[in-house]
Protein backbone atom coordinates (compact mmCIF):
# COMPACT_ATOMS: atom_id res chain seq x y z
CA UNK A 1 0.00 0.00 0.00
CA UNK A 2 1.44 3.29 -1.10
CA UNK A 3 0.39 6.98 0.51
CA UNK A 4 -0.99 9.46 -1.12
CA UNK A 5 1.97 12.03 -1.51
CA UNK A 6 -0.10 14.88 -0.48
CA UNK A 7 -0.73 13.14 3.25
CA UNK A 8 2.94 13.21 3.85
CA UNK A 9 3.35 16.52 4.62
CA UNK A 10 0.31 16.35 6.72
CA UNK A 11 1.30 13.26 9.02
CA UNK A 12 4.65 15.42 9.56
CA UNK A 13 2.81 18.30 10.86
CA UNK A 14 1.03 15.64 13.46
CA UNK A 15 4.41 14.15 14.31
CA UNK A 16 5.85 17.84 14.96
CA UNK A 17 3.37 19.11 17.43
CA UNK A 18 5.74 18.46 19.95
CA UNK A 19 7.91 16.72 22.07
CA UNK A 20 4.79 15.60 24.51
CA UNK A 21 3.33 13.85 21.05
CA UNK A 22 1.92 10.59 22.32
CA UNK A 23 1.61 11.31 26.12
CA UNK A 24 -1.23 14.18 24.65
CA UNK A 25 0.98 17.15 25.83
CA UNK A 26 1.75 20.04 23.60
CA UNK A 27 4.19 22.82 23.41
CA UNK A 28 3.23 26.46 24.69
CA UNK A 29 4.23 28.86 22.30
CA UNK A 30 6.65 31.18 23.03
CA UNK A 31 10.32 31.11 24.35
CA UNK A 32 10.35 34.06 26.77
CA UNK A 33 8.27 34.47 29.78
CA UNK A 34 6.39 36.85 28.12
CA UNK A 35 5.77 34.98 25.01
CA UNK A 36 4.64 32.34 27.43
CA UNK A 37 2.55 34.02 29.99
CA UNK A 38 0.98 35.87 26.65
CA UNK A 39 0.02 32.15 25.49
CA UNK A 40 -1.26 30.95 28.84
CA UNK A 41 -3.45 33.83 29.22
CA UNK A 42 -4.89 33.66 25.49
CA UNK A 43 -5.26 30.16 26.94
CA UNK A 44 -7.23 31.13 29.87
CA UNK A 45 -9.77 33.38 27.81
CA UNK A 46 -10.13 30.74 25.20
CA UNK A 47 -11.69 28.07 27.77
CA UNK A 48 -15.11 27.89 28.39
CA UNK A 49 -15.95 24.84 29.33
CA UNK A 50 -13.74 23.19 32.53
CA UNK A 51 -10.79 22.02 31.99
CA UNK A 52 -7.31 21.24 34.35
CA UNK A 53 -3.76 22.08 33.02
CA UNK A 54 -1.19 20.63 33.78
CA UNK A 55 2.21 22.04 32.35
CA UNK A 56 5.33 20.41 32.25
CA UNK A 57 8.84 21.41 32.10
CA UNK A 58 10.28 18.58 30.43
CA UNK A 59 8.81 15.71 32.21
CA UNK A 60 8.67 17.64 35.46
CA UNK A 61 4.71 19.21 35.84
CA UNK A 62 5.60 22.13 37.18
CA UNK A 63 1.59 23.57 37.86
CA UNK A 64 -2.20 23.05 37.34
CA UNK A 65 -4.79 25.29 36.43
CA UNK A 66 -8.19 24.78 36.79
CA UNK A 67 -9.83 26.85 34.36
CA UNK A 68 -13.77 27.67 33.59
CA UNK A 69 -15.48 30.38 31.33
CA UNK A 70 -12.82 31.86 30.71
CA UNK A 71 -11.29 32.30 34.07
CA UNK A 72 -8.63 30.86 36.48
CA UNK A 73 -10.29 29.26 38.93
CA UNK A 74 -7.46 28.18 41.06
CA UNK A 75 -3.33 27.46 40.48
CA UNK A 76 -0.77 24.60 42.40
CA UNK A 77 2.47 24.85 41.95
CA UNK A 78 4.89 21.74 42.40
CA UNK A 79 6.03 21.35 45.81
CA UNK A 80 9.30 23.13 45.47
CA UNK A 81 7.99 26.27 44.24
CA UNK A 82 4.94 26.81 46.35
CA UNK A 83 4.63 30.06 48.15
CA UNK A 84 2.31 30.94 51.16
CA UNK A 85 -0.72 32.36 50.23
CA UNK A 86 -1.35 36.04 50.48
CA UNK A 87 -2.11 37.02 54.14
CA UNK A 88 -4.32 39.78 52.87
CA UNK A 89 -8.34 38.79 50.53
CA UNK A 90 -7.81 41.41 49.02
CA UNK A 91 -8.64 41.66 45.04
CA UNK A 92 -5.43 43.16 44.53
CA UNK A 93 -3.30 40.34 46.65
CA UNK A 94 -4.87 37.44 45.24
CA UNK A 95 -4.21 38.33 41.75
CA UNK A 96 -0.73 39.01 42.61
CA UNK A 97 -0.04 35.92 43.58
CA UNK A 98 -1.70 34.26 41.37
CA UNK A 99 0.40 36.94 38.48
CA UNK A 100 3.51 35.56 40.38
CA UNK A 101 2.40 32.02 40.39
CA UNK A 102 1.81 31.85 36.41
CA UNK A 103 4.72 33.78 35.92
CA UNK A 104 6.57 31.34 37.69
CA UNK A 105 5.92 28.84 35.45
CA UNK A 106 6.37 30.70 32.52
CA UNK A 107 9.85 31.33 33.12
CA UNK A 108 10.84 27.68 34.01
CA UNK A 109 13.89 26.74 31.70
CA UNK A 110 13.26 24.21 28.58
CA UNK A 111 10.13 23.93 26.53
CA UNK A 112 6.89 24.39 28.01
CA UNK A 113 4.41 21.37 27.32
CA UNK A 114 0.49 21.09 27.93
CA UNK A 115 -1.17 18.33 29.07
CA UNK A 116 -5.17 18.92 29.16
CA UNK A 117 -7.84 17.20 31.05
CA UNK A 118 -11.56 17.13 31.03
CA UNK A 119 -13.02 18.27 33.88
CA UNK A 120 -17.07 17.64 34.75
CA UNK A 121 -19.59 20.47 33.68
CA UNK A 122 -20.85 21.11 36.75
CA UNK A 123 -17.18 22.47 38.55
CA UNK A 124 -18.44 24.10 41.17
CA UNK A 125 -18.06 27.67 41.28
CA UNK A 126 -16.94 28.64 44.46
CA UNK A 127 -14.53 31.27 43.64
CA UNK A 128 -14.36 33.71 41.26
CA UNK A 129 -11.32 33.38 40.12
CA UNK A 130 -9.51 35.63 37.67
CA UNK A 131 -10.71 36.80 34.53
CA UNK A 132 -8.34 36.61 31.53
CA UNK A 133 -8.60 40.36 31.00
CA UNK A 134 -7.93 40.69 34.61
CA UNK A 135 -4.35 38.96 34.20
CA UNK A 136 -3.96 40.99 31.29
CA UNK A 137 -4.50 43.89 32.89
CA UNK A 138 -1.96 42.99 35.48
CA UNK A 139 0.87 41.47 33.84
CA UNK A 140 0.27 44.99 31.07
CA UNK A 141 0.29 47.50 34.21
CA UNK A 142 3.39 45.85 35.60
CA UNK A 143 4.94 45.53 32.01
CA UNK A 144 5.46 41.82 31.81
CA UNK A 145 3.58 41.33 28.38
CA UNK A 146 5.16 44.16 26.50
CA UNK A 147 7.44 43.65 23.79
CA UNK A 148 10.64 45.70 24.47
CA UNK A 149 12.14 46.90 27.56
CA UNK A 150 10.58 48.64 30.11
CA UNK A 151 13.31 51.56 29.73
CA UNK A 152 13.30 53.31 33.26
CA UNK A 153 13.71 52.48 36.88
CA UNK A 154 10.38 53.42 37.60
CA UNK A 155 8.96 50.67 35.82
CA UNK A 156 11.06 48.41 37.87
CA UNK A 157 9.96 50.34 41.10
CA UNK A 158 6.42 49.84 40.26
CA UNK A 159 7.21 45.96 38.42
CA UNK A 160 9.12 44.85 41.71
CA UNK A 161 6.37 46.23 44.32
CA UNK A 162 3.49 43.66 42.55
CA UNK A 163 5.91 40.95 43.41
CA UNK A 164 7.70 41.78 46.55
CA UNK A 165 6.32 40.98 50.30
CA UNK A 166 7.54 44.40 51.06
CA UNK A 167 9.67 46.63 49.51
CA UNK A 168 11.36 50.45 50.25
CA UNK A 169 12.64 53.34 47.35
CA UNK A 170 14.91 55.36 49.07
CA UNK A 171 17.37 57.97 48.27
CA UNK A 172 20.85 58.91 48.70
CA UNK A 173 20.74 59.93 51.88
CA UNK A 174 18.53 56.65 53.55
CA UNK A 175 15.23 58.49 53.14
CA UNK A 176 12.25 56.40 52.22
CA UNK A 177 10.76 57.78 49.41
CA UNK A 178 8.38 55.03 48.64
CA UNK A 179 6.74 51.98 50.99
CA UNK A 180 4.57 49.38 49.89
CA UNK A 181 3.43 45.85 50.76
CA UNK A 182 3.61 44.26 54.59
CA UNK A 183 4.46 47.11 56.60
CA UNK A 184 5.54 44.57 59.49
CA UNK A 185 7.79 42.75 56.45
CA UNK A 186 9.77 45.73 55.76
CA UNK A 187 12.86 47.35 57.63
CA UNK A 188 12.31 50.72 59.64
CA UNK A 189 13.96 53.65 58.96
CA UNK A 190 17.28 53.23 60.49
CA UNK A 191 18.19 49.95 58.84
CA UNK A 192 17.24 51.89 55.54
CA UNK A 193 19.76 54.67 56.19
CA UNK A 194 22.63 52.48 57.58
CA UNK A 195 22.21 50.33 54.82
CA UNK A 196 22.28 53.92 52.46
CA UNK A 197 25.51 54.78 54.08
CA UNK A 198 27.21 50.99 53.14
CA UNK A 199 25.98 51.71 49.33
CA UNK A 200 27.35 55.18 49.39
CA UNK A 201 30.60 53.49 50.10
CA UNK A 202 30.63 50.86 47.98
CA UNK A 203 29.43 52.51 44.67
CA UNK A 204 32.98 53.00 43.04
CA UNK A 205 34.40 49.84 44.06
CA UNK A 206 31.41 47.95 42.59
CA UNK A 207 31.70 49.93 39.29
CA UNK A 208 35.09 48.89 38.76
CA UNK A 209 34.22 45.06 39.51
CA UNK A 210 30.81 44.37 37.59
CA UNK A 211 29.38 47.65 36.48
CA UNK A 212 26.82 49.96 38.01
CA UNK A 213 23.84 49.71 38.11
CA UNK A 214 23.52 46.37 40.09
CA UNK A 215 20.94 44.57 41.36
CA UNK A 216 22.31 42.81 44.71
CA UNK A 217 20.57 40.09 46.21
CA UNK A 218 20.69 37.58 49.49
CA UNK A 219 18.79 34.43 49.56
CA UNK A 220 19.94 31.29 50.64
CA UNK A 221 17.99 29.02 48.05
CA UNK A 222 15.89 28.92 45.25
CA UNK A 223 13.10 29.48 48.00
CA UNK A 224 12.76 30.92 51.49
CA UNK A 225 12.84 34.60 51.65
CA UNK A 226 15.39 36.58 49.70
CA UNK A 227 16.24 40.46 49.55
CA UNK A 228 16.93 42.20 46.79
CA UNK A 229 18.78 45.51 46.61
CA UNK A 230 18.94 47.75 43.64
CA UNK A 231 22.89 49.55 43.61
CA UNK A 232 23.76 52.88 41.62
CA UNK A 233 20.23 53.64 40.64
CA UNK A 234 17.85 56.33 41.95
CA UNK A 235 15.96 55.92 43.85
CA UNK A 236 17.66 52.97 45.46
CA UNK A 237 14.95 49.76 46.08
CA UNK A 238 14.53 47.18 48.22
CA UNK A 239 12.39 44.32 48.33
CA UNK A 240 11.70 41.93 50.33
CA UNK A 241 10.50 38.81 48.75
CA UNK A 242 9.73 35.07 48.78
CA UNK A 243 12.68 32.82 47.02
CA UNK A 244 10.68 31.96 44.08
CA UNK A 245 10.21 35.24 42.94
CA UNK A 246 13.61 35.86 42.41
CA UNK A 247 14.34 34.84 39.22
CA UNK A 248 10.96 37.21 37.97
CA UNK A 249 12.78 40.37 39.91
CA UNK A 250 15.79 39.63 37.98
CA UNK A 251 13.90 39.33 34.41
CA UNK A 252 12.41 42.95 35.60
CA UNK A 253 15.41 44.23 36.12
CA UNK A 254 17.24 43.10 33.36
CA UNK A 255 14.83 44.53 31.04
CA UNK A 256 14.55 47.79 33.12
CA UNK A 257 18.27 48.20 32.02
CA UNK A 258 17.24 47.68 28.29
CA UNK A 259 18.53 43.92 27.83
CA UNK A 260 14.74 42.92 26.42
CA UNK A 261 12.11 40.62 27.18
CA UNK A 262 12.99 38.96 30.10
CA UNK A 263 14.79 35.57 29.23
CA UNK B 1 40.04 16.47 47.59
CA UNK B 2 42.20 19.74 47.61
CA UNK B 3 41.27 23.25 47.68
CA UNK B 4 42.69 23.97 44.75
CA UNK B 5 40.47 20.99 43.26
CA UNK B 6 37.53 22.11 44.46
CA UNK B 7 37.73 25.26 43.03
CA UNK B 8 38.33 24.16 39.76
CA UNK B 9 35.32 22.06 40.32
CA UNK B 10 33.44 25.02 40.93
CA UNK B 11 34.17 26.22 37.69
CA UNK B 12 31.89 23.56 36.28
CA UNK B 13 29.40 23.36 38.97
CA UNK B 14 28.80 27.33 39.03
CA UNK B 15 27.39 28.04 35.78
CA UNK B 16 29.15 30.26 33.14
CA UNK B 17 31.47 30.65 35.60
CA UNK B 18 35.23 32.38 34.41
CA UNK B 19 36.99 32.82 37.88
CA UNK B 20 36.68 31.85 41.51
CA UNK B 21 38.25 32.40 44.55
CA UNK B 22 38.69 31.58 48.02
CA UNK B 23 39.92 34.55 50.43
CA UNK B 24 40.65 35.28 53.84
CA UNK B 25 38.28 37.98 55.38
CA UNK B 26 40.39 38.48 58.15
CA UNK B 27 43.82 38.82 56.71
CA UNK B 28 42.67 39.53 53.27
CA UNK B 29 44.83 37.56 51.23
CA UNK B 30 43.41 34.99 48.67
CA UNK B 31 44.49 31.64 49.85
CA UNK B 32 43.50 29.80 46.37
CA UNK B 33 42.29 30.93 43.21
CA UNK B 34 41.32 29.43 39.68
CA UNK B 35 39.87 31.07 36.64
CA UNK B 36 39.07 29.86 32.78
CA UNK B 37 41.51 32.38 30.98
CA UNK B 38 44.58 33.74 33.37
CA UNK B 39 43.52 36.57 35.31
CA UNK B 40 46.10 38.74 37.29
CA UNK B 41 46.75 38.66 41.31
CA UNK B 42 45.22 41.61 41.52
CA UNK B 43 41.68 40.22 39.80
CA UNK B 44 41.59 37.70 42.80
CA UNK B 45 42.76 40.50 45.61
CA UNK B 46 40.40 42.89 44.07
CA UNK B 47 37.25 40.89 44.42
CA UNK B 48 38.11 38.95 47.63
CA UNK B 49 38.15 42.49 49.30
CA UNK B 50 35.00 43.37 47.66
CA UNK B 51 33.26 40.25 48.82
CA UNK B 52 35.02 41.37 52.44
CA UNK B 53 32.98 44.49 52.51
CA UNK B 54 30.21 42.81 51.46
CA UNK B 55 30.19 40.08 53.77
CA UNK B 56 30.92 41.91 56.92
CA UNK B 57 28.85 44.54 55.97
CA UNK B 58 27.01 44.99 59.26
CA UNK B 59 23.85 46.64 57.55
CA UNK B 60 23.65 44.30 55.20
CA UNK B 61 24.03 41.31 57.50
CA UNK B 62 21.42 42.52 59.88
CA UNK B 63 18.61 43.02 56.99
CA UNK B 64 19.69 39.78 55.68
CA UNK B 65 19.07 37.91 59.07
CA UNK B 66 15.93 39.93 60.32
CA UNK B 67 13.98 40.14 56.72
CA UNK B 68 15.31 37.86 53.66
CA UNK B 69 18.38 35.80 52.64
CA UNK B 70 19.34 34.75 56.23
CA UNK B 71 22.88 34.75 58.02
CA UNK B 72 24.49 32.24 56.00
CA UNK B 73 23.08 33.14 52.14
CA UNK B 74 25.17 34.00 49.25
CA UNK B 75 25.07 37.61 48.21
CA UNK B 76 24.94 37.82 44.22
CA UNK B 77 25.35 40.76 42.03
CA UNK B 78 24.11 40.95 39.03
CA UNK B 79 26.14 44.03 37.52
CA UNK B 80 26.05 45.75 34.10
CA UNK B 81 29.16 43.79 33.18
CA UNK B 82 29.38 40.56 34.94
CA UNK B 83 27.79 38.71 37.85
CA UNK B 84 29.06 38.30 41.39
CA UNK B 85 28.51 36.07 43.86
CA UNK B 86 29.99 35.76 47.60
CA UNK B 87 28.94 33.68 50.36
CA UNK B 88 30.74 32.80 53.57
CA UNK B 89 32.81 29.11 54.02
CA UNK B 90 30.75 26.73 55.75
CA UNK B 91 33.71 25.46 57.41
CA UNK B 92 35.47 28.85 58.61
CA UNK B 93 33.34 31.30 59.17
CA UNK B 94 35.94 34.33 58.17
CA UNK B 95 36.72 32.81 55.10
CA UNK B 96 34.52 33.19 52.17
CA UNK B 97 34.00 32.11 48.62
CA UNK B 98 33.69 34.22 45.57
CA UNK B 99 32.90 33.63 42.08
CA UNK B 100 32.85 35.65 38.75
CA UNK B 101 29.98 34.40 35.97
CA UNK B 102 29.09 36.00 32.77
CA UNK B 103 25.83 38.09 33.05
CA UNK B 104 23.83 35.18 31.66
CA UNK B 105 23.77 32.97 34.66
CA UNK B 106 20.20 32.07 35.87
CA UNK B 107 19.60 32.86 39.69
CA UNK B 108 18.29 29.64 40.52
CA UNK B 109 21.31 27.66 38.83
CA UNK B 110 23.49 30.06 39.95
CA UNK B 111 22.50 29.99 43.47
CA UNK B 112 22.14 26.08 43.57
CA UNK B 113 25.76 25.56 42.12
CA UNK B 114 27.77 27.86 44.32
CA UNK B 115 25.82 26.17 47.65
CA UNK B 116 26.65 22.76 45.84
CA UNK B 117 30.61 24.40 45.08
CA UNK B 118 30.43 25.70 48.99
CA UNK B 119 29.54 21.85 50.15
CA UNK B 120 32.41 20.55 48.14
CA UNK B 121 35.21 23.32 49.48
CA UNK B 122 34.04 22.60 52.98
CA UNK B 123 35.26 18.90 52.30
CA UNK B 124 38.26 19.88 50.79
CA UNK B 125 39.25 21.06 54.69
Amino acid sequence: MTLDPAIVPLLSDIAGLGNGAGTGRRPIAGSSTAERLQAIVELIAGTVLPRSYVIHAGEAAVGTLTVASGRLMKIALAASDASAKPDSDTREAQISYVAQALALVAGKAGDLLLETNYLADDLAAEDVGQTATELRDFFGATNWLADGPAGEDGDYLTAAAALAVAQVAFDAEGQPVQRTGDAKAAPGDGDIHALAAELSSWQSELEELAGLPALLVVRDGPSGRAMALTVGADPAVLSILEGNAVPQVKSLWDRSQGDGAPS
Amino acid sequence: MSLKDALVAGLETVPDCEAVCYVDMSSGLVLGSHGRSRKPQEFYDRMGAFATRVLTSAALSNLAETHGGGAEGCVVIFGARNTHVFVKSKTFNDHALCYMCATTAEPDALTIGVMENRETVANAF
